[in-house]
């Protein structure tokens, strides 16, 4: 089989990476920019709860969490598929992760602005919706780009609870061929440009929300 | 902006559809979820995309005389063993031995083959062990989640040949043949059917073969009434025929 045919096989694998990879970024945006807010507009307590919630989740070991959810839960009765799996584990832990990258955002906005609103009666919801947070999707985007990266790169547990993805279809070829070189090589490659693309997309995505002068303040 | 909720709609719909494809709740009597591991020629692998292998043939062959159909699902060997245990799949086979452990957490078969442990080696280091006296001076490697752990710890630690300790664990024999071959790992545990297929691959030997201590089963969920139905097919198919499938893979 030559170099061609390698990826090819691989490449197999490489739409479930990409849906496993989007599926948890989009849980963990949903989860981050949900704790960010709720930490925002929630009073002490809820602001406690949540810290404690984001200290648990950042230090527990992925592998732990997915397999306590994929092959734990089924025991009390709950059986979860193995992409909701991935996005409870993944995603829950990387969206504890961009909720920090929201707060230091968050924190980043001149102050001066958040009085201003207020002066001129915003509520504490029409201050975050209009002047905290759009600013602060855009102070996000190089952290966000790095959470992004670390998901795509722990992918390779869905296998572990069958999804096929890129590394299920290299352990298979690696089985029969045994030339793992050229085959981890590949894997590489085909990270690489999963990654491209992820970050073409994010580009795209900046360009298009860019407001001229905003990063030069 | 229409278009946009669409888009976003469709994907979430999408998403939805493949989270909720992975559960087998929905999926008809007559469709079996099989749990496997592609990385044990030749009991069980993949070529061109097929699974192939002699474990496939026998439960392949088993369906067909009940009329039913495989969805089979890849997992790592560790990944295979707990979706039995959890009962996501209703049986797993890939080269699986039949242990004490593993028989407190999930049923197996009759035992299908026999099966011979083998400690390999390059064959440049020509090494070969008349007994186990100086086993402990070597690393042995083997995949995470095999039997082998539990021979180790029950069988060798209590006598002093080996510790558990002293084993390096892999995510397949795939890793622990590379480390092998790198020189990181001295010996590497093969099931004696693995280890006919990568003698023809790779330069390795026999170190030293732990005989007839071994026997393969097909591994179901704790009281599973497919178990029961599928030792009467091993029973019907007999052992010359067994034997016969056995063979065209072991040749």
């Amino acid at each position: 089989m030559s170099f061609a045919g390698i990826l090819l096989t691989l490449l197999q694998g490489a739409g479930y990476t990409l849906l496993v990879t989007l599926a948890c970024a989009a849980t963990a945006l949903v989860v981050g920019l949900g704790i960010a807010i709720a930490r925002e507009l929630g009073g002490v307590w809820l602001s406690t709860l949540l810290s404690a919630v984001v200290y648990v989740l950042r230090g527990v070991p992925m592998l732990v969490l997915l397999f306590i959810i994929f092959f734990g839960l089924p025991g009390v009765g709950l059986d979860v598929p193995p992409l909701l799996a991935m996005m409870l584990s993944l995603g829950l832990i990387s969206g504890a992760y961009l909720s920090e990258v929201f707060r230091g955002s968050l924190a980043a906005i001149n102050p001066n602005e958040v009085l201003a609103a207020q002066s001129m009666g915003f509520s504490r919801l029409a201050t975050l919706r209009l002047i905290k947070l759009p600013q602060m999707a855009r102070f996000a985007v190089p952290g966000m780009v790095n959470e992004l990266t670390t998901v795509l790169k722990f992918s390779p547990f869905a296998y572990t609870v069958g999804i096929p993805e890129i590394t299920k279809q290299a352990m298979a070829l690696v089985a029969t061929t045994m030339r793992g070189i050229e085959i981890y090589a590949a894997i590489g490659l085909l990270y690489f440009g999963i990654y491209r693309l992820l970050l073409a997309a994010v580009r795209l995505i900046e360009k298009r929300y860019s407001i001229p002068g905003f990063a030069q303040e | 902006m229409i278009r946009r909720r669409k888009l976003l709609a469709s994907f979430v719909l999408g998403l939805a559809f493949i989270t909720a494809g992975g559960c087998s709740k929905g999926q008809t009597s007559k469709v079996i979820n099989v749990a496997v591991t592609p990385a044990s020629p030749p009991n069980l692998f993949e070529e061109n995309g097929q699974t192939k292998g002699l474990d496939y043939d026998l439960f392949d062959g088993y369906c067909k005389a009940r009329g039913c159909t495989l969805n089979i699902t890849a997992y790592d060997f560790q990944g295979m063993l707990g979706a039995v245990v959890s009962r996501k799949a209703d049986v797993a086979f890939s080269g699986i031995s039949i242990t004490e452990p593993r028989k407190q957490v999930m049923d197996f078969s009759k035992p299908y083959m026999d099966n011979d442990w083998d400690l390999v080696s390059m064959k440049s280091r020509n090494l070969k062990l008349a007994n186990l006296d100086t086993l402990k001076n070597y690393t042995i490697g083997f995949p995470r989640g095999a039997a082998y752990m539990d021979f180790i710890k029950t069988k060798l630690e209590p006598k002093g040949i080996y510790s558990t300790d002293k084993a390096k664990l892999y995510p397949s024999y795939n890793e622990a043949l590379t480390d092998l071959q790198n020189g990181q790992v001295d010996l590497v545990f093969l099931d004696g059917t693995v280890a006919s297929v990568y003698r023809k691959k790779l330069p390795i030997q026999d170190t030293y073969v732990f005989a007839g201590i071994d026997k393969l089963g097909f591994a179901f969920p704790k009281g599973s009434a497919l178990r029961v139905d599928f030792d009467k097919y091993l029973d019907e198919l007999g052992p010359q025929k067994r034997q016969a499938i056995i063979d065209k893979w072991m040749k």
